[in-house]
């Protein structure tokens, strides 16, 4: 076989025939050297590498140009021509086939991962969305409910006894909303892994350990507003009762198992007089004002005088036993009895509403 | 010119039909494509080397495609399918690179 490479290449060497393509040639001869002498090349990587053109192509054309008697012609007969570039033109024509559908087939399945990715973003903001609706219908179910009860018990001193005391405790168990001044604190993650993809947290980035302000660091701060006075906090817009927790899941703070993002904004309702001193005493606070130098994270506190917070979002019902009440009511619309037991508390309430005059009928 | 005008033709084809390849086949699909574009360039280096043969065009196309399909079919069932089919890709690889600088010495003379 003769090779017909151009020029010189990784393997070329003198030895070789430098046949420069397009010329015609004697007869093909075997390749010299390479292969034959020890310390060669292998025959196998050397064809490998430097015959890539398919040999039935310079047979072929040495065998007509032998054929019609002189080698420098080496053209094939027109007669078969047309025959042949008829099926050379078919099957270029499949070629061309199968090549849009490889590409149609990769373009089809490409963007499995990114699809993916927008189903699950979507459906799960279709599931805060339906979450938050349900949220607020509930919010107002309960203030119907409420309205209804005071409505009850506001025709009697009992009644009137009992709406107080389940007020203070409603208060207590951080379930109404609260105003007055007081003081914010914003804590903020360094900002440099925040790049891709966006949104709160997206867990790719291993070494996004650092630099962050963690759960713990949350729950010292409120404590300390706490211990400084503070009647109402609030983290990142959601209201800390008395069963509430700040956690982390994976590289996202949770309150009360809602995410929340960097910075993070709390809110204390108290005498700022006595919070704040009493907060840039706090470990935490000390600790955290070297933060931004030494780590690039953010923290500020100030001092406000017209701030909310809202009641606790979310209040499960653990505990509820029927009236002692002689008077039959039609089952399930007995929102004072039912409700007595709404203070969103783990702890049995021994029936604090002493309610004995009958459930009030529709 | 009639061929380069029939590879266009059929990847419009191709476009516009979107033909199914069946299941059965399906894994050969990238395979073939590899085997396909060396033929069809080592086709080309041929026709600038005016040693080009319709037969031999045909018959390489075709050999390459099915013998590289082969080995693979073989492979998978010998359990060494992804190893072959690289060492079929590699080898193919190669070859199209080294037709492709051909070619390119031939348009650019350089």
């Amino acid at each position: 076989m003769v090779d017909d490479r151009v020029g010189g290449g990784p393997l070329s060497t003198s030895k070789l025939g430098t046949s420069k393509s397009g010329t015609a040639k004697a007869p093909p001869k075997p390749p010299a050297a390479p292969g034959q002498g020890p310390g060669r090349a292998d025959p196998l990587l050397v064809e490998l590498l430097t015959q890539h053109l398919d040999p039935g192509y310079r047979a072929a054309a040495d065998r007509r140009g032998a054929e019609q008697g002189n080698p420098a012609r080496i053209r094939p007969p027109a007669a078969l021509v047309r025959r042949h570039r008829l099926v050379t033109a078919v099957v270029l024509l499949l070629t061309g086939i199968l090549l849009s559908i490889a590409y149609q087939q990769t373009r089809a399945r490409a963007p499995q991962a990114a699809r993916t990715h927008a189903e699950l973003v979507s459906a799960v903001r279709q599931r805060t969305a339906d979450v938050d609706a349900l949220t607020s219908r509930e919010q107002d179910l309960a203030k119907a409910v409420e309205w209804r009860r005071a409505e009850v018990l506001a025709d009697s001193a009992q009644g009137a006894a009992t709406t107080a005391k389940l007020g203070r405790l409603r208060d207590a168990a951080a379930q109404s909303a609260v105003d007055g001044q007081g003081m914010v604190v914003m804590a903020g993650d360094a900002a440099e892994s925040d790049a891709v993809g966006g949104g709160p947290r997206n867990g790719t980035h291993a070494d996004s350990e650092v630099n962050r302000v963690l759960d713990r660091d949350l729950q010292q701060m409120v404590n300390a507003l706490w211990a400084g006075g503070a009647q109402a906090i609030s983290v990142g817009g959601q209201r800390l009762g008395p069963t509430s927790t700040i956690r982390e899941a994976g590289s996202a703070v949770l309150v009360d198992f809602r995410p929340l993002s960097s910075p993070y904004r709390i809110v204390a309702i108290g005498d700022p007089d006595k919070m704040e001193p009493a907060f840039a005493e706090s470990e935490i606070a000390q600790s955290f004002t070297t933060y931004p130098q030494l780590y690039g994270m953010t923290f500020s506190t100030r001092r406000e005088s017209r701030l909310q917070v809202p009641a606790v979002g979310s209040h499960t019902v653990s505990f509820a036993h029927p009236l002692p009440s002689a008077t039959p009511a039609p089952a399930g619309t007995s929102p004072a009895g039912g409700s007595s037991q709404r203070t969103g508390s783990g702890a049995p309430r021994s029936s604090p509403t002493a309610e004995p005059k009958g459930p009030p009928h529709r | 010119m009639i061929a380069a005008a029939a590879l266009v033709i059929g990847v419009v084809l191709g476009l516009l039909f979107e033909p199914t390849v069946p299941q059965l086949l399906q894994p050969y699909l990238p395979i073939a494509i590899v085997a396909a574009l060396d033929a069809v360039l080592g086709g080309v280096r041929a026709r600038l080397d005016r040693v080009f043969d319709d037969k031999v065009f045909i018959v390489s196309f075709i050999s390459n495609v099915f013998i590289a399909a082969l080995i693979v079919f073989i492979g998978d069932k010998l359990g060494v399918g992804s190893q072959l089919s690289t060492a079929v890709v590699v080898v193919l690889g190669i070859r199209i690179f080294g037709n492709v600088a051909a070619i390119r010495r031939h348009v650019f003379r350089a």
